[in-house]
């Protein structure tokens, strides 16, 4: 299984070797760049996230956010979608944001935020429906302080109903909390898993 | 001048996943309690504005929130579709990661750009004080007041960064001109308040505002003792 690290604060608050140590750095764009410029990492191994870490931005600020991480000579990125357009029940906009993101960018890959605990299942059964169909990863953020193998547990049992495991990723808050779910993720075949750091 | 605690209060509400109800409900009690401002999202403006429009109430955006790691010029894109929406004031997340580097120069354009973008909308630079030492954040705060800021603010009040005494005291005593202080993030209660308004804060960040103003009316504190400037 292959680990990376999302920046909570800034590659200031993060130890050189904890960054060197690991396969992925996901960070906002200018984070993202500043460590690309001081050189000890390399554009293959990070993902600017855009609209981080609520997605609540307007597509057209989304937009541009995209096309200055492409800049950075990146292959992939993170996308934190609008709730909101599900929470206030636009889901037509929560498609057309996903499908103007997929069909116009063809030549990264995305992977898409899941804040599992924002959405009833009903809203959750929907969303994922819709995203199963497009070419994209997704990153479920496993948020649970009682019991995270529980919870990574259900959400993997969810998900793999939709989608290949290779398409699925899991976010945790801690690396504790990764390594304790680490046997979870395993038997799920879960390849990539991320913390915040 | 007399002080109306009211109009000291942003009150706040920076959940990604609130419902229409809960906006619409959020934006009503700001019109009841005739607060200064409702601080937001950007992308609940238009929302807010459709239901604020005509009030004393100001919308405010959080720009790049909650970590303000995104280049100046997207920031400023951010801010402009805001003020479009209906906001008429801006509270923008510094780079964060520029002032541990040292790139002041960088915070120096961002604060600049703050400024020019929002003309004379009342325009605040948000630190997040918890995660700087003292020396950076007096760099800041005569950075936002040499170029006019009016508010610097302690915290985003996300992951729990919390505003502090210590630090809204340092931020008192670093500004200049007519640059103010903010205290957000953890201010829950009408003791809070006060003791933050002691300290020197001018605006107050908060998600309970409602709660604060009925202890206020329990309690009558007056506020014009504590803020003589």
């Amino acid at each position: 299984m292959k680990y990376g690290i999302l920046f909570k604060n800034t590659p200031s608050h993060v130890k050189k070797e904890v960054m060197e140590g690991c396969s992925y750095i996901y960070g906002e764009i200018s984070a993202i760049e500043r460590i690309l410029n001081d050189g000890f990492v390399k554009p293959s191994s990070c993902i600017p996230v855009i609209s981080a870490f609520l997605g609540a931005k307007k597509y057209l600020v989304k937009k541009d956010e995209i096309i200055y991480a492409k800049n950075l000579g990146v292959k992939t990125v993170l996308f934190y979608f609008d709730a909101k357009n599900v929470k206030f029940g636009y889901f037509d906009l929560f498609q057309r944001e996903i499908n103007e993101l997929v069909e116009k960018n063809n030549e990264i890959s995305f992977i898409i935020h899941l804040p599992i605990d924002y959405f009833s299942i009903e809203e959750l059964n929907q969303m994922v429906g819709f995203l199963s169909k497009k070419d994209v990863s997704i990153m479920a953020a496993i948020e649970d302080k009682v019991d995270v193998i529980e919870k990574t547990h259900q959400t993997l049992s969810y998900l793999t109903k939709y989608f290949d495991t290779q398409k699925i990723q899991c976010l945790f808050n801690t690396k504790l909390e990764m390594i304790r779910a680490a046997s979870i993720l395993k038997a799920n075949h879960i390849e990539n898993a991320v913390y915040y750091a | 001048m007399s002080h109306e605690l009211n109009k000291i209060i942003d009150q706040t509400m920076l959940r990604p996943n609130a419902t229409k109800n809960e906006l619409e409900q959020f934006c009503m009690e700001a019109i009841q309690y005739n607060f200064v401002c409702v601080a937001l999202l950007p992308n609940v403006i238009k929302e807010a504005y459709s239901i604020l429009k005509g009030t004393e109430v100001h919308i405010m955006a959080a720009i790049s929130y909650p970590r303000g790691m995104v280049p100046k010029d997207l920031k400023v894109k951010e801010i402009d579709e805001a003020l479009n929406d209906g906001a008429n004031e801006i509270d923008m997340v510094l780079n964060l990661d520029a002032i541990k580097c040292g790139n002041y120069d960088l915070i120096e354009k961002e604060i600049s750009a703050l400024r020019e973008a929002t003309l004379s909308l009342t325009a605040k630079a948000i630190l997040e004080t918890t995660l700087l030492n003292d020396e950076e954040i007096i760099r800041v705060c005569r950075i936002a007041s040499e170029i006019g800021i009016d508010y610097v603010k302690t915290s985003t009040g996300f992951n729990g960064n919390q505003a502090t005494i210590h630090a809204v005291q340092l931020m008192k005593k670093s500004v200049f001109n007519k640059t103010k202080v903010k205290a957000a993030g953890g201010i829950n209660k009408l003791d809070k308040v006060v003791q933050m308004l002691k300290a020197g804060a001018r605006r107050i960040g908060t998600s309970a505002g409602p709660a604060i103003m009925e202890e206020y009316k329990i309690k009558k504190i007056d506020f014009n003792h504590i803020m003589t400037d």
